[in-house]
């Protein structure tokens, strides 16, 4: 490329308002020009690293791509190029771009730097007795934080550059002799069949890979780096988008997301007894209003009958039926929670304090409600934060207005329907070809011991469900 | 395509075997019947009983627990119908008979109508437990359920509140409409109904109510029925007195439980013979005197708490033989079961007042309560 070539490939990438510096340098008689952004490259290191070099560059002979990298510059990730075309995707990628006059090479040095949060507790996947070191929103810093965690060679990492626009940087994570081929291949196929200008969340990535809109989530969510580890050593795919801060994982089952990952490293009694509580915790979840209403409209003889009495007295002065009773406050439930989340930190209290207060007492008191129904509202709510994924429970809270309707209009008739759909449903799921119900069924009794038990004798075999190729983990 | 069809009738056929009713109505606007008296007023039937008053708890300042007070309701008619008519045209709301507590028959309507055709009629109301207590009252039930009681809070509640605990102490029997239909299906046989009555505002038993094709005919006291309770009765658990052996004029307090019954039955000569084997196990509670008791007079205790119980199930038997000329204890069930062919070939009511009874009780002391009974080993020294 000669000096003019090189002026017109700078007028092209600068034009448009495209925010990229050029800077040009005069050395020994050869021009050289320096392209970068200056908002995502470490312009210190431009200056230290590239710039000041060259510049003190005191030979005889002309400059050229080829000496600038061997002998010039310092940088551990230079990259020399010829195609022309590359140079902007290169300057865009967050590389400082050295082109020098008279040469028809190029150079690629990569000073990305962008601002990042450092390692923080997690926020979703809080637990009691687990690291706390939480994925952040850098790839490189979550990358680190797995492989610092697994020194294992056969730890295999797989990039994607997923979106024609933001080209977004997406690491598969898995153990190459443990994880079986046919999900990581599957998973491999459908990183790269993505079409989309653009990933900004690993929740896009997961609705792209899975396709069909799915009721229930074929794919886990990661905040904990321990939990990653825990499962790229069970077998399982991990998948971490550059700028989003929850990984994913793949393939999961229905239950494995009733595991929390620090069920790991509490004692085995403990674990089954908090096990049998997020299966309570999501069946109150599910079912309680809906039962409420079933057994106050419909059948309230299953109720043995001083229950029916104190049953029946606290909804004397109740004005709405018990179906719009439920549904209403369930809604007023779910739109107290919907607001919590997007308050300020400052104001969430606030929030719940009258959320407390109007809808405890104000609303039992004023008769609007039945006591009853507001410890229905608050169990259905608390135990939805029992279970550790949130995406699992987001279906739950979507399926229990829908059992709530079907109850309330068909009565025990509607709410078995429901129950029925539901089982169905889960049933019909697979999350990369595994079972969504296994080890359930298909039933494997050493499986369902592992998931209740988490003892040191299941630890040490992994699900047989998940066909990895090593069962044994040694 | 076809697996979806699959799903379909899959979630339409399953509900269908474990759905109830479609009829929607809250609980709180059902009129909740509490108890259910039939009875017999000149030649009219009349239902009486209590239905729940419910009272908010907004109403008694939000702060204080619900209270739940009944009302008393009569109704009557010519026959059934016409009495349920005439009920639903003075109360309000539809009816919710799934808390119910009691029904009952009072003794007049039980000798003369009996009580069949309102256990069949109990069957098709909806919502009605199977498991609800089936009494009888010695007044008419308008008096029974015509004011409260002092210990409860109804007459309904105080029905099933006395019999439940004295049926679990072994002391009396507690039907239910499920029993009673069980019963009546067995053309052969009579049955037992508890027998109350209203006492100071308070429910008293007094015994068993002897039915025989559905009508009462005849009365059990409490204190006569331990024998019965030996033969047919879930438990059969009695406290007495026994004069010490050693000292007569000692008592001792002897708590007897039935551990196991034992009865088969044959046909010979053209007779029905029944065996009946029990063992009883006994605590010795306390002694009126403190005195040390000897294995020997353990043994004679036990002898003699055998005897007793063998009078208690003779005398029952003989009644039932004699005065009632009613298998009221179920033995036809024992004897159809051992002998089908005989049983079909055989008029069991003609036969039952003469079968022959074989009787064999077996006691065993099996706790002593800290009473020394091996006092002459501990003081041989002392007593030579």
């Amino acid at each position: 490329m000669n000096e003019k070539d090189i002026l017109e490939i700078i007028n092209n990438i600068t034009s448009s308002g495209r925010d990229i510096k050029a800077r040009k340098l005069s050395v020994s008689g050869t021009d050289i020009y320096i392209l970068f952004i200056m908002h995502i490259t470490d312009r210190d290191s431009i200056s230290k690293n590239i710039i000041k070099p060259i510049l003190c560059y005191k030979g005889e002979d002309p400059l050229n791509a080829d000496r600038i990298a061997d002998s010039i510059i310092y940088s551990d990730d230079i990259f020399m190029d010829n195609k022309k075309e590359d140079i902007l995707n290169s300057v865009l990628d967050g590389n400082t771009v050295i082109l020098v006059a008279g040469d028809d090479n190029f150079l690629k040095v990569n000073t990305l730097k962008v601002e990042k949060r450092g390692v923080e507790s997690p926020e979703l996947e809080t637990a009691l007795r687990a690291p706390r070191d939480a994925f952040t929103e850098n790839l490189d810093t979550n990358l680190s934080l797995i492989r610092y965690r697994i020194k294992d060679p056969s730890l295999c990492i797989k990039y994607f550059s997923i979106g024609t626009r933001t080209k977004t940087d997406i690491a598969l994570i898995y153990l190459k002799d443990v994880a079986n081929p046919e999900y990581v291949n599957k998973l491999k196929k459908r990183l790269s069949d993505i079409q989309v200008d653009g990933v900004l969340e690993s929740g896009l990535v997961q609705k792209l890979i899975t396709g069909d809109p799915a009721l229930f989530p074929e794919m886990g969510t990661l905040e904990r780096s321990d939990s990653a580890c825990s499962h790229i050593l069970d077998g399982r795919v991990c998948i971490v988008v550059n700028g989003s801060n929850l990984g994913l994982v793949a393939p999961m089952t229905f239950m494995e997301f009733l595991d929390s990952g620090d069920d790991h490293y509490n004692n085995s009694y403990f674990s089954i007894f908090v096990k049998f509580l997020r299966v309570l915790a999501l069946a109150i979840t599910l079912t309680l209003s809906s039962f409420y209403v079933a057994v106050v409209a419909y059948h309230p003889e299953v109720l043995p009958s001083q229950y029916i009495l104190a049953l029946a007295s606290s909804r004397i002065a109740v004005p709405v039926n018990a179906f719009l009773e439920a549904m209403l406050m369930e809604i007023v439930g779910e739109l107290l929670r919907e607001g919590s989340v997007r308050l300020p930190k400052q104001i969430g209290p606030a929030i719940s304090i009258v959320g407390t207060i109007v809808i405890g007492q104000a609303a039992v008191a004023a008769g609007l409600v039945s006591p009853l129904m507001v410890i229905i509202v608050a169990l259905s709510s608390m135990t939805s934060f029992a279970v550790p994924d949130f995406t699992l429970m987001n279906a739950i809270r979507l399926l229990k207005f829908m059992l709530l309707i079907f109850t309330g209009v068909f009565g025990l008739f509607g709410f078995m329907m429901g129950i029925n759909i539901i089982a169905v449903r889960i049933a019909s799921t697979t999350s990369f070809g595994v079972p969504y119900t296994a080890p359930a069924a298909p039933f494997n009794l050493r499986d369902v011991m592992k998931f209740f038990f988490s003892n040191a004798m299941f630890e040490k075999e992994r699900a047989s469900y998940l066909k990895t190729k090593d069962k044994k983990r040694k | 395509m076809i697996n979806k069809m699959k799903k379909i009738l899959l979630i339409t056929l399953l509900p269908v075997l474990l759905s109830g009713c479609w009829d929607y109505e809250d609980i709180n606007n059902r009129n909740i019947a509490l108890s259910i008296g039939v009875d017999e007023e000149d030649g009219r039937i009349a239902f009486n009983g209590e239905i729940a008053k419910l009272i908010s708890e907004s109403d008694t300042g939000g702060t204080t627990a619900s209270v739940t007070d009944v009302y008393h309701y009569t109704a009557e008619g010519k026959d059934f119908e016409e009495a349920r008519d005439d009920f639903d045209y003075k109360t309000p709301f539809l009816d919710f008979f799934g808390a119910i507590r009691s029904v009952v028959f009072s003794r007049e309507y039980a000798e003369k109508k009996g009580i069949e055709a309102y256990i069949n009629r109990l069957s098709f109301i909806p919502g009605f437990r199977s498991s609800v207590l089936i009494a009888i009252s010695e007044e008419n039930t308008g008096e029974l359920f015509g004011g409260k009681v002092v210990n409860d809070i109804s007459v309904g509640y105080a029905i099933e509140d006395t019999l439940l605990p004295l049926e679990k102490d072994g002391a009396a029997i507690y039907t239910t409409a499920q029993d009673i239909r069980y019963n009546i299906s067995f053309k052969e046989i009579g049955y037992v109904v508890p027998y109350i009555t209203r006492e100071e505002d308070t429910i008293r038993y007094l015994g068993l109510a002897v039915m025989k094709s559905s009508k009462l005919i005849g009365i059990i006291d409490a204190a006569d029925s331990r024998g019965f309770l030996y033969i047919a009765g879930k438990n059969a658990v009695s406290t007495r007195i026994i004069p010490n052996p050693q000292n007569e004029t000692n008592l001792l307090s002897i708590k007897t439980t039935l551990k196991k019954r034992k009865i088969n039955t044959y046909y010979k000569d053209g007779k029905i013979y029944i065996n009946i084997k029990l063992n009883i196990k006994c605590q010795l509670q306390y002694e009126y005197v403190k005195e040390p008791i000897s294995q020997e007079t353990i043994k004679e205790l036990e002898n003699t708490i055998a005897n007793m119980v063998k009078e208690e199930v003779i005398s029952s038997i003989k009644r039932s033989q004699k005065e009632f000329e009613c298998d009221i204890f179920g033995f036809a069930r024992y004897f159809k079961a051992d002998n089908p062919q005989i049983f079909k070939s055989i008029n069991w009511v003609e036969k039952y007042p003469d079968a022959r009874f074989n009787i064999e009780v077996k006691s065993k002391i099996i706790n002593y309560n800290l009473i020394d009974v091996n006092f002459k080993d501990n003081y041989k020294g002392g007593t030579e």
